[in-house]
């Protein structure tokens, strides 16, 4: 880039553009300069684009064909570059999207992102044609949050077609999706969407403003967007949420919540985020709501389990015997004779054994995982019993709490924290400990906000009209009205 | 943050100066007591006998409890000058801490209950650890003897134990009495209670190895002293005036034939009226009844179904009236019968033969007659 500022406007003069694109891109391996003749007179044009971002057949069939041979149908006589390039913009190119651009930075830039531009000898303009097309994912089945019923369309690193997916669902003029460039060097583009007459107007520009201040080179996930936005900067809970799947974002904008999609990321951000959204899954809407007004009820519990049970076990097995009927308290005495730990080191070991094996599982290839199941379950379940270095209880235990993580994925990380927390504490002083650190986490968890809504809402001010999509999701024709809570604070 | 850091700091400190839960004891460093047994020796001295839990022989549940290597539990004694005394002893001879709060049974030995068991009870009720929920029994039997018995079902014998007392729901002959229900009971005006009596026994004649508990009768404690016992029929007619009869069996015999009857409901109300210096109850008794068994030729026909009713009603009195009379003989007020007049006229009873009439009427109903015709 050295002279893009020496020469921030396009000349009118045929070589002097083309040495201008050579300085600025220098020798671009993938830069396409394409010099040809306008029909059969003798105007000097050039394309410039980027190989492996265009689309290769528009360009041929749609602007070299028409540009080079088709001209010279509507040709009369010699014409002047002007006359030309006018035919050109307005009869000739048949591309959906043309910009005309003098400005060098942003030819530059639309080179950059997929478009094509064509300079015509004489003229000081530039033609921009939009033709984009590259070799990108197709929408396939998320798989982070996967249904038995609803929609199995997940968002994709595009981020047009993912627009398009929430576009798709709510066809109203309502639904406004803003862009912004993020990302000094990366210029990674940003939708903002919402829908204009529910999500409040202060909510938007809360977004737009916190999206505004980041100050980043280059964004690659929305994860970046994510830590830069969001309300409890050292707080082990999401305040933004995300989501893979459109129907589930369209279903947040529609209860008045502003989405933040990020090109190349197939998660979109919802904001604000709540800490009973996390307990809430598509699936509850889609189905009858009886059951899955229990399963809310089990996430809920799982919660408690995560967090809560090794710690729990370690308590009552050293310091609260009492606490037990005798008869769980023998087997469990039975199981732990001859353990050669304490339990808090037995409790320890397995949940870093588990957090170990989890982690090696998920970044393993495929077939290798097979291995990871044999071994987690063989050596570390039956083995470590077998051989007397870990009770069976507490394999039963450290199961139990991991597949309750799984119930609540959303916060599954914040929760695993809180159980190494719990574990410690109650190693130290019992149940009084787990109390502490369940106290902490409550007085943290009342303290946090995500954009000006209480975090705990509507528990936490108790909301009691949004409370019917809370514990227990209510059948919908009494779910119909919208949750005030999203409105209230402002 | 820095007033996040000193929330935090303060929050961890603070439980510094609270009490909680100091005493962290992995369950590998203590024995878990099941069974106590409290008995004095030759020179006066308490000797205690705990049953202790063997958790690497319950841990493999294929192991018979037969022979005594395998058995869940071991029992062992100490001695001391004091209950409390005694308990820490155990730990000159034995390798880990005993801890109590699982203990399901007390045992006092005949002779230390005579002596009155007032103040042998006081740690069970004052030390924390300690469930004032364990069961509390007496037995003649030697206590180290009785707790170490090998019991042919649970590997643990106060289990066994505890089943074996919890199963008066059925036979309405015995009561289980909890500590806590023990101190209540004493601390009323009568000031009597009234515990089961436990032995020991072989299941069969020949056999030698194995021991099943036996609650042969109720020993009535009067003022914390072992004074006397009732029999199953008297502790029935107690239980009849207690209003704590769930079920059992009553054999009515008319003549030649035999009738069982089953206790299927039961409810009693007890009133009391005085006059001229005398006290007169009223104790009244609805019981339904079903026909269990039939040693009998004759059909059913509601006059013998009179006649058996009546029978019935002969007989729930009597054991009432059994109860009534050995309470006179024993002159302890077994029934609670001043607690009742307290809680009317609030005056003491003169427990005396002539200042107190019981009328008792009993209404039996039979609901049903089986599953055969006849």
């Amino acid at each position: 880039m050295k002279k893009s500022s020496a020469s921030n406007s396009i000349t009118s003069s045929y070589a002097q553009n083309i040495q201008n694109i050579r300085d600025e891109f220098g020798n671009f391996s993938d830069l396409i300069i394409r010099e040809f003749k306008i029909g059969s007179s003798n105007i000097r044009a050039f394309l410039v684009m980027i190989d492996g971002l265009v689309d290769k057949v528009v360009i041929n069939e749609h602007i070299l064909k028409p540009l080079m041979r088709d001209i010279s149908i509507y040709k009369k006589d010699q014409s002047t570059c002007e006359e030309v390039y006018t035919l050109i913009k307005e009869n000739i190119l048949y591309s959906h999207c043309i910009t005309e651009e003098k400005d060098w930075a942003k030819i530059v830039h639309c080179i950059l992102c997929g478009d094509v531009a064509l300079f015509i000898d004489g003229i000081d303009r530039c033609l921009l044609i939009s033709v984009r097309g590259w070799e990108s994912r197709g929408i396939e089945e998320p798989n982070t949050e996967v249904v038995v019923r609803g929609p199995r369309e997940g968002f994709t690193e595009n981020l047009r077609t993912n627009t398009a997916l929430i576009r798709r669902k709510i066809r109203d003029p309502k639904l406004k999706i803003e862009s912004i460039k993020i990302g000094k060097i990366s210029k990674t583009d940003i939708a903002i969407c919402y829908i204009e007459s529910i999500a409040k107007k202060e909510l938007v520009d809360e977004v737009k403003r916190r999206l505004e201040k980041i100050d980043m080179e280059y964004i690659l996930e929305s994860g970046y967007i994510e830590s830069f936005i969001e309300d409890g900067k050292y707080s082990i809970f999401p305040t933004v949420g995300n989501s893979e799947k459109p129907d589930v974002v369209v279903g947040k904008l529609m209860e008045g919540r502003v989405a933040i999609l990020v090109d190349g990321t197939p998660f979109a951000l919802t904001v604000p985020y709540l800490f009973v959204e996390a307990f809430q899954t598509s699936e509850d809407y889609y189905s009858r709501p009886y059951y899955y007004s229990i399963v809310r009820l089990l996430r809920y519990f799982s919660f408690f389990v995560a967090t809560t049970l090794p710690a729990l076990y370690i308590a009552v097995t050293t310091f609260h015997q009492e606490l037990l009927p005798t008869s769980l308290l023998i087997s469990i005495a039975s199981a732990q004779a001859g353990i050669p730990f304490p339990s808090f080191a037995e409790t320890l070991t397995m949940l870093v054994i588990y957090e170990i094996l989890k982690e090696a599982g998920v970044r393993l290839p495929r077939p290798v995982g097979q291995a990871i199941s044999i071994v987690g379950a063989l050596v570390i379940g039956e083995a470590a019993v077998s051989a007397g270095l870990i009770g069976a209880p507490m394999v039963v235990t450290v199961a139990f709490t991991a597949i309750s993580t799984f119930m609540i994925p959303a916060i599954s990380d914040a929760a695993t924290i809180i159980r190494f927390a719990c574990v410690f504490m109650s190693a130290i002083c019992g149940l009084y400990g787990i109390m502490l650190i369940l106290i902490l986490m409550l007085i943290h968890l009342c303290s946090l906000k995500s954009f000006r809504v209480n975090y705990l809402a509507p528990i936490a001010p108790m909301v009691v009209y949004d409370l019917k999509d809370v514990f227990v999701r209510l059948p919908w024709r009494i779910l119909k009205k919208r949750p005030i809570i999203l409105n209230k604070n402002f | 943050m820095k007033k996040f850091v000193a929330a935090l700091t303060l929050l961890f400190l603070i439980p510094a100066f609270l009490t909680g839960c100091w005493n962290r004891k992995e369950l590998n460093d203590i024995l878990i007591v099941q069974a106590v047994g409290v008995d004095k020796n030759q020179s006066g001295q308490f000797k205690l006998t705990f049953q202790v839990l063997k958790p690497k022989v319950l841990k493999n549940p294929t192991n018979l409890p037969s022979s005594s290597q395998q058995k869940g539990v071991w029992c062992f004694s100490s001695t001391g000058k004091s209950v409390f005394d005694a308990i820490r002893n155990a730990t000159l001879s034995c390798d880990k801490k005993l801890f109590f709060s699982h203990n399901k049974i007390i045992v006092i030995s005949e002779k230390v209950a005579h002596q009155g068991i007032e103040n042998v009870l006081d740690i069970f009720l004052r030390y924390h650890e300690f469930r004032p929920d364990a069961y509390f029994i007496v037995t003649s039997d030697d206590i180290e003897k009785f707790l170490d018995a090998t019991v042919p079902i649970e590997s643990i014998p106060a289990k066994e134990l505890e089943n074996v007392i919890k199963n008066y729901f059925a036979n309405a002959k015995t009561f289980p009495v909890r500590l806590y229900e023990f101190q209540k009971m004493s601390n009323t005006k009568s000031k009597t209670a009234v515990v089961p009596f436990v032995t020991t026994k072989s299941p069969l004649k020949q056999s030698s190895q194995t021991q099943m508990f036996y609650v042969e009768k109720m020993a009535v404690f009067s003022n914390y002293k072992l004074v006397g016992y009732l029999t199953h029929e008297q502790m029935r007619g107690l239980l009849w005036a207690a209003g704590k009869i769930k079920s059992g069996i009553y054999p009515v015999k008319l003549g030649k034939d035999l009738f069982s009857l089953e206790l299927i409901q039961n409810s009693s109300t007890i009133d009391v009226k005085r006059k001229d210096g005398k006290a007169f109850f009223t104790l009244q008794i609805i019981t339904e009844t079903n026909l269990g068994e039939k040693h009998s030729n004759s059909y059913i026909s509601s006059s013998l179904v009179e006649k058996i009713k009546k029978d019935l009603s002969k007989s729930i009195r009597n054991d009432i009236q059994k109860a009534l009379k050995k309470s006179f003989e024993l002159n302890c007020d077994i029934l609670h019968l001043g607690d009742i007049y307290y809680s009317s006229y609030k005056k003491p009873l003169k427990f005396d033969k002539n200042s107190i009439s019981v009328s008792i009427v009993v209404k039996p109903f039979i609901r049903r007659f089986g599953m055969m015709k006849e």
